[in-house]
């Protein structure tokens, strides 16, 4: 097939192997790519996020791994990896059985060769120092991180699957289609907010909502005065349950929608949605209200920031997690860094829980299963983990609420305290 | 003899039988990625084998793992020869760009309502074209 695109010299030296094997493969893979779907030029990127890092990945993705080190790959931006199945530093205190830690060293190790930054996480806008601005192109492949850092952060990616974001690690470059173009990134759906969210969970919970009914299209968010960052990046989480969709808008609030109009670029929304105080309460019912005991609460999907880790370690300074009951709290490695030298980390050990990093508590579960057995019922603080956790309940619940149920070893929302929130 | 032009995606060609899926697929969980076989349950496939057939799907769907079970499909020798999607998602384009499975998309008719599962196909990824033999 003839090559499309147009490529510059260096570009062009880069195909012919003047860098390499490796930088020759993934730029012939990427030109194709691009090709395929009308791209004119490549783009730099200056930061990828490549999630080849979980060990229920395919065998013959190792050996693929294998290759490219082989061929000498080597990434040229900062490049940070997904979750992995396993804290890679905490695995024996978790009662992790080695032969799982040494499996997934390999898989990480490979990457490591590669130049990857030690950071495996879904949150890579929480690992400090990695400061991106509005209009940057990266290629990222978690499906949350990707919506964050379109709708929030104003950055530029398309939903990359983990080789295509790895092939444009080692090019520095990926080709400029879809979400890195500005008119591909006008809302399509108009969603009037008529209730007032509260809390993360509220987010969360809208966010799993309307993910279902909004397929591959973006959604303008109209009626959310201001969100927070935490309210944000868990709204992106839960858009990933079940939907494909790669950015949203709040007018007013995120950086490409400062108007209505701005956020749909002049053009009439496709179809409107309203999200009501009936739809929260309904969604209260079917994911909060309960009053059972619990085994596991997991606090970090997606990872948190060290604001709300000293939020945990706050909430359980002094206080002890009930008999029976495992109480994870997920987050980046710099992240976990700064809390052990802060004295959070501290505080929620020696209250009995774990700070983990690396992985979270759904990914612990695929396809190794747990060390501690299967819990029937598990508390979150985010609609994705929910969603994904099976077998047993899952219940949704900020960080307040999630520390209270591991303390007391109870899940109790009941109705009337609900509608008070 | 029938022959349908289309958008070129993966270079190659293929010949063999058509399974044709009237639904968009999630390879990850709609398919054994062991034996090749689609293990959606009530699809009008189920139980079907993947292995040396030209696979016909409106598109991928789901997750951005289906190109790494394009590529494991593949090693396995349990993946199709060719790909026809009517519509382009970019993980199963570049699953099968990793792959080196000819595909095409985007016929000027759509290929789930002309070509029928049994009927013996031709797939030229390099032009473009899909012969109905």
């Amino acid at each position: 097939m003839v090559l499309l695109m147009y490529l510059t010299k260096e570009e062009e030296k880069m195909l012919d192997g003047e860098y390499g094997p490796a930088v020759q493969y993934a730029m012939k893979l990427l030109t194709k790519f691009g090709d395929v779907f009308g791209a004119e030029r490549m783009v730099k990127i200056v930061h990828a996020h490549v999630s080849c890092t979980t060990y229920s990945i395919e065998y013959a993705l190792v050996d693929w791994l294998d290759d490219l080190v082989k061929m000498g790959a080597r990434v040229r931006v900062p490049t940070t990896g997904m979750i992995t199945n396993i804290d890679l530093e905490l695995w024996r205190e978790l009662g992790i059985p080695e032969e799982w830690y040494k499996n997934t060293r390999r898989l990480i190790d490979h990457h490591i060769k590669m130049g990857f930054i030690r950071e495996f996480t879904c949150t890579p806008y929480f690992v400090p120092g990695l400061f991106l601005s509005k209009g940057d192109h990266v290629a990222w492949c978690e499906s949350s991180a990707i919506i964050f850092g379109n709708s929030v952060m104003g950055i530029r990616t398309n939903r990359e699957c983990c080789q295509s974001a790895l092939m444009a690690a080692i090019a520095g470059r990926t080709p400029e289609f879809g979400f890195h173009l500005i008119e591909n990134r006008r809302g399509v759906v108009l969603v009037k907010v008529k209730t007032k969210l509260k809390s993360v969970t509220d987010f969360s919970l809208m966010g799993y909502h309307l993910a279902e009914d909004m397929g591959l299209r973006t959604p303008v968010f109209d009626g959310i005065p201001h969100a927070t960052v935490e309210q944000m990046d868990n709204l992106a989480a839960a858009f990933t349950t079940r939907s494909g969709i790669s950015m949203f808008h709040i007018v007013g609030v995120t950086p490409e929608a400062p108007t209505l109009d701005a956020a749909f670029q002049g053009d009439k929304p496709e179809d409107t949605i309203d999200f009501t105080q009936a739809d929260l309460l309904n969604l209260y019912k079917r994911f909060r209200e309960a009053e059972v005991p619990i085994q596991r609460v997991y606090i970090g999907c997606p990872h948190l920031n060290l604001k709300q880790v000293a939020e945990v370690a706050r909430l359980i300074n002094g206080k002890k997690v009930a008999k029976g009951v495992t109480f994870l709290v997920g987050t980046t490695r710099a992240v976990k860094r700064a809390a052990e030298e802060a004295g959070y980390a501290d505080i929620i050990r020696k209250a009995g829980g774990y700070l983990i990093s690396d992985t979270c508590g759904t990914a612990m579960r695929h396809s190794i299963g747990y060390p501690w057995g299967e819990p029937e019922n598990w508390v979150f603080n985010g609609m994705k983990q929910v969603y994904y956790f099976k077998p047993g309940r899952g219940f949704i619940g900020d960080i307040k609420e999630c520390v209270e149920a591991a303390i007391t070893g109870k899940w109790r929302v009941i109705k009337d305290e609900n509608s008070k929130r | 003899m029938r022959i349908l032009k289309g958008k070129p995606v993966v270079d190659g060609v293929a010949e063999g039988f058509a399974l044709v899926s009237k639904t968009r697929l999630n390879l990850l969980s709609d398919v054994d990625k062991e034996k090749g076989i689609i293990i959606k349950e009530k699809h009008e496939l189920y139980g079907e084998s993947l292995k040396d057939k030209i696979l016909v799907f409106p598109s991928g769907v789901g997750t951005v793992g289906l190109s790494t079970i394009i590529y494991t499909l593949k090693k396995n020798g349990v993946g199709p020869k060719a790909l026809i999607n009517q519509e382009l998602e970019t993980t199963t384009v570049f699953g099968a760009l990793l792959a080196e499975i000819p595909m095409v998309a985007e016929l000027e008719e759509d290929p789930i309502k002309v070509i029928k599962t049994g009927d013996l196909v031709r797939v030229d990824g390099t032009n473009g074209t899909v012969t109905i033999l």
